[in-house]
């Protein structure tokens, strides 16, 4: 009889612990969905902000100025830009192959203080 | 029983009944709570606890046929302080004040007269700069904050402002593209319920309703060509000091409006201040045509049977009677042919022709071709021209409706009409937005093309006479007649001059002087219209010498623009084939 009644307990206890774990997580993962979103929309602010500064930098009237003013007339290329990759050996192995030379770091995003305000 | 007994028993009942008396009562009031009141108080519960909050929707982009954004919206911080939490107002308003370039009583006398309030703006949509330097101030977490509001932009500056119109800060667009869409453009907010906790912290948020994004509108517009319209039109300004001038460019096969500008104009993204520039000349200013107007009575008459182009006209020698009016030419001439009567502008040469037409002929002849409606321009604010029902013409009318007076036109009506003859006699009416994509790829997903309904076509005149009148006068016009500063090198160019004057309740003053053309004339690519209104310098008043050099340039350039564009699609075309 008390086996019986500690089983019960124990078996109520599991499943409402259970259902504690269930309920937290459920809860990280919707803030995490919360923070995500906030990440998109302040991804696509800073996108609108700099496809507004490209914009304006690359609006034909300024673009059309500066061709007035021969700024953007083609220049020749240098023998260094022209001269083929598979030509230039360096000490270097990895120069040899110069388009797949990316070696830029990659860093998880992470929101800065301040865009948190 | 003893007293003792009796009295003991009598303090147990008391007891017990209050006890039972209570429970009654607590079994009542919580009836009542749970059921009685149970909506009352949940909906008091939830509206302590959850708060609706609006997301506004991302208003729309406007783009030019190549991508190019013409406008857009970017988000922008607000800055709003507590006063109740404020202690020390003078310091926090002199370190604001300098930051934003405010005046720091003005702030300090807001902050003490709104010392309860938990909110008040402070300034709205700072730059970038005033964002840092407030922050740079450190001050109290808990006394200030930013709010983020959208501002439209217009990347372009003063390009196409008539065309596009403006978006207010309340998010509604006026006069231009801004407002003929603005339902498209500005979206749907949607909202979500922050749910907070007994402390005021956020500890859930659920989203109710997604806001749906404004769509992104895709104008017939080239901006490079755009530019080059502008340029001419500053150059017009400077050289003419007219009252105003307008320029168009389109296409007669498709009837895209490649570039639409006027004179005055405005700054979009500073448009206070700036009253007198509003109006877009192009649709919503009417003047009489003058010359413009006579190849469709020319056209009209032929397509009638009344008139043959190898037909010889007497032109009186300048002069020619017509009831109690004597018509003059501006010079004078004797025998001239059709062609001739076009080239050379002669008055009295179309006044015979008007005379065969009729009154009713000339007012069908102006009915076909448009001028009695409206174009059905994407655009706000676009007049229906002034031209008198039949009724009320004259004999008058028969010598001054031939030669573009008695009626009144705006210049998208005269640049629709040609583009008609440029297009064979097939009428197609002119289009600023196009339901093709853009070009640049858009991280934004929500946002959505606006189809723009497909032009409307009609056959006005036989597709032989308006080739006739293309490559034979009008062409000549440019060869040999009155628009000759019109000429390219290489190109064989069409087009009609026309000076009007301008009456006014005082009399005559000043006159209007126009210049409507295209090339190839064998194949017309694209057409150009430019009107100058009371064009002052020099005094000259010429259609051919004010605003025919201004045409040619533009002309130049978009004949260049429309080879780019077709080599472009061919290659498209080419590619897409592949696949």
């Amino acid at each position: 009889m008390f086996f019986r009644f500690i089983s019960a307990i124990v078996l109520v206890v599991l499943v409402s612990m259970a259902g504690v774990v269930i309920e937290k997580r459920m809860l990280d993962l919707r803030r995490e969905v919360s923070r995500q979103q906030y990440r998109t929309e302040i991804l696509l602010d800073q996108y609108t902000a700099l496809r507004l500064k490209t914009q304006q930098l690359s609006s034909p009237d300024r673009m059309l100025e500066t061709m007035q003013q021969q700024q953007l007339a083609p220049q020749p290329l240098s023998r260094e830009t022209t001269a083929s990759p598979t030509n230039q050996r360096t000490a270097d192995p990895r120069m040899n192959l110069p388009l797949m030379n990316w070696e830029r770091p990659v860093q998880p995003f992470r929101l800065r203080q301040k865009d948190l305000r | 029983m003893s007293p003792r007994q009796q009295t003991r028993r009598w303090r147990v009942g008391l007891i017990t009944g209050g006890i039972l008396l209570m429970w009654g009562i607590l079994a009542i009031r919580l009836v009542q709570v749970q059921g009685y009141s149970r909506d009352g108080f949940a909906s008091r519960a939830t509206s302590q606890r959850t708060f609706k909050e609006v997301i506004p929707a991302r208003p729309g982009e406007i783009v030019d046929r190549n991508g190019h954004v013409l406008a857009m919206t970017v988000t922008r911080r607000s800055l709003f302080l507590d006063p109740s939490r404020i202690e020390n107002r003078w310091d926090v308003a002199r370190q604001i004040a300098g930051a934003l370039n405010l005046s720091a009583d003005h702030l300090y006398q807001q902050l003490s007269d709104k010392a309860s309030r938990r909110f008040i703006w402070v300034k709205r949509r700072l730059t970038e700069d005033e964002v840092e330097r407030v922050r740079a101030l450190a001050l109290p977490e808990d006394i200030w904050g930013y709010r983020n509001e959208y501002q439209r932009n217009y990347p372009q500056g003063n390009l196409a402002a008539h065309a596009l119109g403006i978006r207010n800060i309340d998010n509604h667009g006026s006069g231009g593209v801004e407002q003929s869409f603005d339902s498209a453009i500005r979206g749907m907010e949607g909202s979500r319920i922050l749910v907070r906790d007994a402390r005021g912290a956020v500890i859930d948020i659920r989203p109710e309703a997604a806001p749906r994004h404004g769509a992104t509108i895709v104008t017939t517009i080239d901006s490079t060509l755009q530019v080059r319209v502008e340029n001419q039109l500053d150059e017009i300004v400077k050289q003419w000091n007219p009252t105003g001038a307008c320029a168009i460019v389109m296409q007669p096969t498709t009837g895209d409006i490649l570039a639409m500008a006027s004179r005055p104009t405005f700054d979009p993204n500073k448009p206070a201040g700036q009253k007198d520039a509003w109006s877009n000349l192009c649709i919503s200013a009417v003047y009489e045509p003058g010359s413009t107007i006579k190849p469709f009575i020319v056209g009209w008459a032929m397509e009638q049977g009344l008139l043959n182009s190898n037909e010889i006209f007497d032109c009186e020698n300048g002069a020619y009677r017509m009831g109690r009016r004597v018509l003059h030419d501006s010079h004078p001439y004797g025998r001239l042919n059709v062609t001739d009567v076009l080239v050379k502008s002669s008055n009295i040469g179309m006044a015979k022709i008007g005379e065969r037409l009729t009154n009713a002929g000339l007012y069908r002849s102006l009915l076909t071709f448009g001028f009695v409606r409206r174009t059905g321009l994407e655009l706000p604010g676009e007049l229906v021209g002034l031209v008198r029902p039949l009724n009320d013409w004259n004999d008058y009318s028969l010598g001054s409706v031939p030669m573009g007076h008695e009626i009144a036109i705006t210049p998208m009506q005269l640049i629709t009409a040609h583009a008609a003859l440029a297009n064979g006699g097939r009428m197609v009416y002119p289009r600023l937005t196009t339901s093709e994509n853009s070009p640049l790829p858009t991280p934004i997903d929500t946002i959505s093309r606006d189809s723009a309904p497909a032009p409307v076509v009609a056959q006005t005149i036989d597709p032989e006479i308006a080739r006739w009148l293309v490559n034979e006068p009008m062409r000549e016009v440019v060869e040999r007649g009155t628009a000759k500063r019109a000429q390219i090198e290489g190109v064989n160019v069409f087009g009609k001059t026309g000076t009007a004057q301008k009456l006014t309740a005082d009399g005559p003053q000043g006159h209007v002087c126009s210049f409507v053309g295209g090339a190839p004339a064998e194949n017309p690519e694209v057409l150009v219209l430019v009107v100058v209104d009371c064009p002052t310098g020099q005094g000259v008043h010429y259609g051919g010498t004010v605003a025919a050099p201004a045409a040619r340039e533009i002309l130049v350039a978009a004949l260049r623009k429309v080879a780019l564009m077709s080599r472009v699609t061919s290659k498209r075309d080419s590619r897409s084939s592949v696949k």
